[in-house]
């Protein structure tokens, strides 16, 4: 019965979990838009697999500070929610050339397969994205409901983007 | 960057839709290295030769995006920490010959000009992005192909729409489309 409630435990992201996500290279996954504003790219989840990991927030042991979820002590950490992912990402709908349009439904589930931490969990798309089109979208979309912060660049970057920008 | 170039062949003609009105010296510097480069008529060496002509003397509106495309090359795979490829080079390069032409053609139309984001993904293509107002384009290219998305809220279903950008009518729709608001 432990066995079970603990498999449960790990098994299932709720809606109100609270997930991280770990922006490294912030130069090239932040950006000012045309008023000043920082931006978040949709390169932040770029991933290989097309599947976006983040740490839930529980299971982490210091968040947001330890690693996981931040990978370097550098880093900007950004909060999404299940709920918010499963109720804006869903579904995809992408046509690639002349392939037929597909459905992507979209989720969020533990991946804890060593040696991932246990907070690991994935975003990934039923079926597997064929192409980076679509993935396109999802990656764009979770950049844009990234809105809070857990740890925000420092200031000296974001006035050296603003530069840039100039 | 532009790396030095040499023909590879003689007498072909080169046509190329490229606005006529915009004879501006630094236009018509990009203009001629843009024909090269779409004609092929020029070999492109290693990255390390000598550039002629430097970027900051001939297109200076597109000087800070070009040094960004070279940066590109830098990135090593997995750059983001994320098992990610490092950036394909054709797909740089054709995404400095694709940024060019958006930008003489914004200047035949006498558009607003702003910055891109340049980035990459996790297939190694260049990738262009730019925020006005709730509005975002995001640029795909690979060595072969370029695809947009338009962007107006996080919503999949209802708030993207995304298709092909290979032509000039295509990207300065595009373009019309974020200078709107």
């Amino acid at each position: 019965m432990s066995q079970h409630l603990d498999l449960a435990y790990t098994d299932f992201v709720k809606d109100e979990e609270s997930l991280y996500r770990s922006v490294w290279r912030k130069d090239y996954c932040f950006f000012m838009s045309d008023e000043g504003n920082l931006c978040l790219s949709g390169e932040a989840f770029a991933d290989k697999k097309r599947k976006p990991s983040v740490s839930r927030k529980h299971l982490c042991e210091n968040p947001p500070y330890s690693k996981l979820p931040r990978l370097s002590d550098n880093d900007a950490v950004v909060l999404l929610t299940a709920e918010i992912i499963r109720k804006n990402a869903n579904p995809i709908t992408h046509k690639s050339g002349k392939n037929p349009q597909i459905n992507h439904i979209i989720d969020v589930i533990p991946d804890i397969e060593l040696p991932n931490h246990i907070s690991h969990a994935v975003i990934f798309a039923t079926p597997d994205f064929p192409t980076d089109g679509a993935f396109g979208k999802l990656k764009n979309s979770l950049a844009i409901l990234a809105n809070e912060w857990a740890i925000r660049p420092d200031d000296e970057f974001i006035e050296e983007i603003k530069q840039r920008h100039i | 960057m532009f790396i030095q170039q040499t023909p590879a062949t003689k007498n072909q003609t080169v046509v190329l839709n490229i606005p006529s009105k915009t004879n501006t010296p630094e236009n018509d510097s990009l203009r001629s290295i843009l024909e090269a480069q779409s004609s092929g008529n020029f070999y492109r060496l290693s990255r390390t030769e000598v550039i002629i002509p430097k970027q900051s003397d001939i297109t200076s509106p597109l000087s800070y995006t070009f040094d960004q495309l070279d940066k590109l090359y830098d990135l090593e795979e997995n750059w983001n920490g994320y098992e990610v490829a490092s950036p394909n080079p054709d797909a740089i390069e054709h995404a400095r010959s694709w940024i060019g032409k958006l930008y003489l053609e914004t200047q035949e139309k006498k558009l607003r000009w702003i910055k891109p984001h340049v980035t990459a993904n996790e297939e190694g293509n260049a990738v262009f992005e730019w925020a006005k107002n709730k509005r975002r384009i995001v640029i795909y290219v690979s060595p072969k192909n370029v695809d947009f998305l338009k962007i107006w809220g996080p919503n999949i279903l209802d708030e993207m729409i995304d298709g092909e950008a290979m032509n000039g009518i295509s990207r300065l729709s595009i373009w019309e489309w974020l200078l709107e608001l």
